[in-house]
């Protein structure tokens, strides 16, 4: 069906991204999570906070490195 | 009550009319095939189009003009303004959309409900409609049984599409067999007098048939047979724009606050309209004849209707939206929620339930609540209020200072606000299963996913507060100390659930959050097994505790991790990153 294929390809354009942009998009985001955390622990006050940063920082690497699986 | 009463004293008179009068009967036959129509062609864009309109709806209301353009484009197309109210007020309900963006599509809506008076005019009397509609429902019935949901879709538009078309043939044969015995405009000559009562006629009209295209197409078919004069229909038209106000507030009595409003505001909207178009009428009837005659229709008076009911709506709009602000600041005044008890929902409506966004939506905000409802129980349960649990850094010493009373039960809590919530929470996602794509089905499942875990957690924390009354009193200071310990690891995971939930906005951090804290509480069960030994081994406690201790541990172990993976599910909306969570917790 000519329309119906129009208005799924019309969602799709707008709507829905595939799964290798969406995951590149993902990669993006982690990687400037990443930069952000390491800008953190730059400037941590305390050794408390400066542990707890590099801590989120490990839970982030995995998380890239699954992205990238 | 009388509503009941209203509607059978409706079917008596409408039974009446079509024995003592057989000259009705066409044009009711055809206004009965002209809102079948409708209902196939509003139901079948829903299956054709998979939602693509709401989504253009949620994503196109963050300014005015967008909004009024969505409004215009959704109810032009689906040729149903009623769809788009209640698009409108499920989306107002489950806040996916505000009252700016929701009074913006109902205004552009007001406008798009003029293309079937354009269409009625232009296409409906012009040309030989009857005769296109053979085909249109017969192939409508044929694709109606196709196994694809576009196709069925498609199938339901042309057949709606068919019998309206049907339906304006009839009415305009019915209006040439009634001018025979029964000649309408004679109400006309009343000057001023007539005028109102040609208003209020099609207030009537509009509220009767509870559609303004249809009633538009009435006034259309009776003015172009003759029936009624032009300038009759022109007040038709204006009392038709009141009376879709009328079913709109008819259908918010029984709505939600922001139905309410949006019904208020539409009111509000066609009376200052009509009340301009009043004042000024001779000038605006002169710039309807101006365009007409400029774009070659000066002689058409049906097409001049059409145009003078754009115009009506487009001055309305005009005039409305710079007092938008104001009225809307008023609005927010009217109609303020009654405060519901913890097991009542806030945000299931019944209105939600047909557009699947906003019933997932909606699913979402009242599984948040649930959510905090269980924190708070939970923090109870260890016998600390949640209010100190989020502001205590130190929630060791929190513990020590704390007293365990024994009025509390988290069961029951549980039966008293939870599992009514819960039971609301289960039936609300069933009904909204229906007609669901496949993907926003996941998205139920998942919801319901994170109810039960939440629901895991207080069953879990239900156990475990039978000993934690007991123990935390007893004599046995290691026993105390231990009991003491695993309600600091709950307060922990409640503190930590808290801040995450207050950080709300990026899911990355949340996500890492949740992970952390999955990390730091996964050891806990096996942690408090090699203590145990070593508590048994020196005699600091008896068998019979160290079993409890060892269950206990276990059903904290388990409150901590359903709170985090139900955390997880509501408040990571990106599939991909959630999946991330997801896979950590295979390995």
């Amino acid at each position: 069906m000519k329309i119906d294929k129009l208005f799924r390809q019309m969602e799709k354009l707008f709507f829905t991204p595939n799964d290798e942009k969406a995951k590149n998009e993902l990669r993006l985001k982690l990687l400037d999570k990443m930069k952000e955390t390491k800008e953190e622990i730059k400037l941590a006050s305390n050794e408390e906070e400066k542990e707890a940063l590099k801590d989120k920082m490990k839970v982030l690497k995995k998380f890239l490195k699954q992205v990238k699986e | 009550m009388f509503k009941k009463y209203y509607y059978y004293l409706f079917l008596f008179s409408l039974g009446c009319i079509l024995f003592y009068n057989p000259d009705y009967k066409l044009i009711i036959v055809g206004i009965a095939l002209f809102l079948i129509g409708m209902n196939f062609t509003e139901d079948g864009f829903r299956l054709f189009s998979g939602g693509l309109l709401e989504k253009v709806i949620h994503l196109s209301t963050r300014s005015l003009p967008k909004s009024i353009f969505s409004g215009f484009l959704a109810t032009s197309f689906m040729q149903s303004s009623s769809l788009a109210s209640i698009i409108v007020i499920s989306f107002l309900s489950a806040e996916l959309i505000t009252l700016n963006g929701a009074l913006g599509v109902m205004l552009g809506s007001n406008i798009g409900s003029t293309t079937t008076a354009w269409i009625v005019s232009y296409f409906g009397l012009k040309l030989d409609i009857a005769s296109f509609s053979m085909p249109m429902l017969i192939f409508g019935v044929a694709l109606s049984f196709a196994k694809e949901r576009g196709l069925q879709g498609f199938g339901k538009v042309l057949l709606g599409l068919g019998f309206i078309f049907l339906g304006i043939a009839y009415a305009k044969d019915g209006f040439v067999h009634l001018q025979e015995s029964f000649d309408l405009s004679s109400i006309s000559s009343f000057g001023y007098f007539g005028s109102f009562l040609y208003v209020l006629l099609g207030i009537m009209i509009a509220a009767l048939l509870r559609s303004s295209g249809a009633s538009m197409a009435l006034i259309i078919t009776a003015l172009a047979t003759g029936q009624i004069l032009y300038i009759s229909a022109i007040w038709l038209t204006v009392g038709a724009n009141i009376g879709r106000s009328v079913t709109t507030i008819i259908g918010a009595l029984s709505s939600t606050s922001d139905g309410k409003r949006v019904a208020l505001a539409h009111l509000v909207f066609n009376l200052i309209a009509a009340f301009f178009v009043t004042m000024f009428f001779v000038q605006i009837l002169s710039f309807v004849d101006f365009t007409a005659q400029k774009v070659g229709f000066l002689e058409d008076e049906s097409i001049k209707i059409a145009l003078f009911h754009t115009t009506f709506n487009l001055i309305g709009v005009t005039l409305f939206v710079p007092f938008m602000p104001l009225f809307i600041t008023y609005l927010n005044k009217c109609f303020i929620k009654v405060q519901k008890s913890e097991n009542e929902p806030i945000y299931l409506e019944e209105v939600s339930l047909h557009i699947p966004e906003a019933a997932i939506q909606a699913l979402r905000k009242e599984i948040k609540r649930l959510f905090e409802i269980s924190l708070e129980s939970i923090s109870n349960a260890i016998f600390l209020n949640i209010d100190e649990i989020k502001d205590e850094k130190n929630l060791q010493n929190l513990i020590a200072k704390s007293k365990i009373m024994s009025s509390y039960s988290i069961e029951e809590a549980y039966h008293k606000k939870i599992k009514p919530l819960y039971s609301e929470i289960i039936f609300f996602a069933t009904l909204s299963q229906e007609n669901m794509s496949k993907v926003d089905l996941k998205h139920v499942y998942d919801l319901k996913l994170a109810a039960r875990e939440i629901i895991e957690a207080i069953k879990n924390m239900r156990e475990l507060q039978k000993n934690i009354k007991v123990f935390s009193k007893s004599k046995n200071a290691h026993i105390k100390q231990e009991y003491n310990n695993i309600r600091l690891d709950i307060a922990r995971a409640l503190n930590a659930v808290i801040e995450m939930v207050k950080h709300e906005g990026d899911d990355i951090d949340v996500l890492s959050s949740i992970e952390l804290l999955k990390e730091s509480f996964a050891g806990l069960a096996s942690v408090k097994d090699s203590r145990v030994d070593l508590l048994i081994r020196e005699n600091r406690i008896d068998s019979r505790m160290a079993t409890s201790l060892m269950n206990d541990s276990l059903f904290a172990h388990n409150v901590t991790q359903k709170l985090l993976q139900a955390a997880t599910i509501i408040w990571i909306e990106d599939k991909n990153l959630r999946s991330l969570g997801e896979e950590n917790e295979d390995r």
